[in-house]
């Protein structure tokens, strides 16, 4: 690159920052899709954080940095696999391969579908807005929740089980309303 | 897909990390031979990873936010319930006032004194201001001269004035009865003013309420207003004029010092209830950036907020004007001024901004809840001078590449020297 037009370092950081921000929700549900659980998918995308960035400076085209980024998230997620232990639970690589490139596929319609779900979570009963707001606090354990609740574990796994259907049910409704499913 | 699909029981607990191998191996089999199941789990864990963002918002479980449209929001109700309706109605308007016992909680100019308990059946002032806290945990703020009757500790009428509700946890469905409708509360904060002409102004500042009248049940949601004519009719309310505190709200212009006098969409009247909010020289570090919900503006990472926007008249806008592709917003100034649009940071600048307006280089941030905690979008500053008085119009929100809106930007003037 032509140090005359290199970017600085602010400037570049800026960029991605920028970037990185618009697309983390969508790089988010991705690995989500591609791993086991929500710690899981946070790990995967702490290393994918600093892989991205450190790897900035290859991205020619900021156009590009969606379809750059999910790339880069497969790659991490098979690397990550490689690392866990033996015993952990995988789909197999042709199975992840197809879910990789359907959520790809997808991606428009999974953004307008989070953006319906702020409308579809602010209609759920207040029992389940609330169960949904402390199950998915940082650090919660489905199992103290439960405990302080004064139910089953099980239970409120199934509870949030519903809840996510439903919300599913809901933004496919919202999106066929707006033409946009 | 069938609610007792074995497979959705496998994806329940994959989805919370608890899968056996078995559960794994069913689900591979649906991913490889099964396209209709593969997308309700992709979208299912897409959801899932994207409901934290909801933990601040739904932890307040009593502020829902829904897109208004009129011809569904309301529910109209049958000719025999609502002659039945109308009975009721005129008999709860014809219980009488009774004495209640309330504590004095703030005065302003009054002849009532602060932690004073009095046995009152009508608080009435000339001018000034009185908040009361009723047997009912209900805060009751009356500003001006205006008067209020108590019925019993969960049901009042405001005959004039301007009265500011907060319902606390107890209060839930505290009636305000109004020359021209009822106001049932939800569990919220909010104001009615019934004014000398014979309307009547609701605005919701928290919460949701309902307004009932013999024909009709509108409910209206955190930001959101509505003017009551004596024919029932109803109008929206664009624009509310702010303070310092929740009682500090006015239909009327802002005062002559703002630089800002009214803001204006394009939304149809009957499509949206939502107003501005004008606050003048209201924008520093956790003001609020929306009318219906709890972000505020705060500091970009590890740097100052930046000088110039310090104490400039904000306009809080609703977060669902940014779904409009087509969304006009008009500003009337009232002078000279340096007008602010705090855009999120986005791929594609709208075209009206870069047309309009330069970057200051300074950035700000949307935060969620208060002004330390995580920063949930940051924000470029943008300025244009604006030499005279006059209407200056804004577009869209940005959208990210595949034409999906971010969040809705906010708008600060501060005059000229």
């Amino acid at each position: 690159m032509n140090p005359m037009s290199a970017p600085s370092a602010s400037a570049q950081h800026d960029s991605f920052l920028r970037l990185y921000t618009e697309h983390e929700p969508a790089l988010r549900g991705f690995v989500r899709s591609l791993v086991s659980s929500r710690e899981d998918a946070r790990e995967v995308m702490q290393e994918l954080a600093v892989a991205l960035w450190r790897k900035f400076e290859s991205l020619a085209d900021p156009a590009q940095f969606r379809a750059w980024a999910f790339g880069m998230a497969r790659m991490q997620v098979l690397a990550w696999r490689r690392d866990q232990a033996r015993d952990r639970h995988f789909f197999g690589e042709e199975a992840m391969t197809i879910i990789a490139e359907q959520a790809e596929r997808m991606s428009t319609q999974l953004d307008a579908q989070r953006e319906a779900l702020e409308d579809c979570v602010a209609k759920l009963p207040a029992d389940q807005r609330s169960l949904v707001s402390r199950a998915y606090a940082p650090g919660v354990r489905i199992d103290d929740l439960a405990a302080q609740l004064g139910r089953s574990a099980m239970a409120v796994y199934k509870t949030l089980h519903r809840i996510r259907i439903a919300l599913v049910e809901c933004t496919r409704a919202t999106l066929a309303k707006e033409g946009l499913s | 897909m069938r609610p007792n699909d074995p497979r959705l029981e496998a994806l329940h607990r994959h989805a919370e990390g608890i899968d056996s191998a078995e559960d794994v191996a069913l689900l591979e089999q649906a991913v490889l031979n099964d396209a209709e199941f593969r997308a309700f789990m992709i979208e299912y864990l897409h959801i899932d990873s994207a409901l934290p963002e909801y933990v601040g918002e739904a932890a307040e479980s009593l502020r829902p936010e829904r897109e208004p449209v009129r011809t569904t929001r309301r529910w109209f109700i049958p000719a025999t319930a609502a002659a039945a309706l109308i009975i009721t109605a005129s008999l709860w308007f014809m219980r009488p006032e009774a004495d209640i016992e309330v504590e004095v909680l703030r005065v302003a100019d009054s002849s009532l004194r602060v932690g004073q308990r009095v046995k009152m059946q009508t608080l009435a002032l000339d001018h000034g201001e009185a908040q009361v806290r009723l047997p009912s945990d209900v805060k009751l703020t009356l500003s001006g001269a205006g008067e209020v009757r108590f019925i019993d500790p969960m049901h009042a009428r405001v005959t004039r004035g301007k009265v500011t509700v907060d319902v606390g946890e107890r209060g839930k469905g505290f009636v305000l009865d109004t020359p021209q409708t009822r106001v049932v509360d939800l569990g919220t904060q909010f104001g009615v003013e019934a004014r000398g002409d014979g309307l009547t102004d609701v605005m919701v500042i928290e919460g949701k309420i309902e307004l009932h009248d013999d024909q009709r049940v509108t409910p209206l949601e955190q930001g959101e207003a509505l003017r009551v004519d004596a024919q029932r009719g109803q109008q929206r309310i664009v624009n509310i004029t702010g303070g310092a505190l929740p009682s500090d709200w006015s239909t009327g212009a802002p005062p002559k010092e703002c630089s800002i006098a009214s803001v204006a969409d394009n939304f149809e009247p009957v499509e949206d209830y939502h107003f501005y909010r004008i606050l003048p020289r209201g924008l520093a570090p956790g003001a609020a950036s929306y009318v219906n919900r709890t972000q505020v503006w705060g500091p970009a990472d590890g740097k100052a907020f930046p000088s110039a926007l310090m104490n400039a008249d904000l306009v809080q806008t609703f977060r669902g004007a940014r779904k409009r592709q087509a969304y006009e917003m008009q500003l009337i100034l009232t002078r000279p001024c340096t007008l602010y649009v705090l855009m999120p940071k986005s791929e594609r600048t709208p075209d009206w901004l870069a047309r309009d307006f330069t970057l200051t280089g300074d950035e700000v941030t949307l935060r969620n809840g208060d002004v330390g905690s995580r920063i949930q979008m940051p924000c470029e500053v943008w300025q244009r001078v604006v030499t005279e008085p006059g209407v200056i119009t804004l577009g869209a929100a940005p959208r990210k590449s595949q034409g999906v809106p971010l969040t809705m930007y906010g708008v600060a003037a501060k005059p000229l020297p």
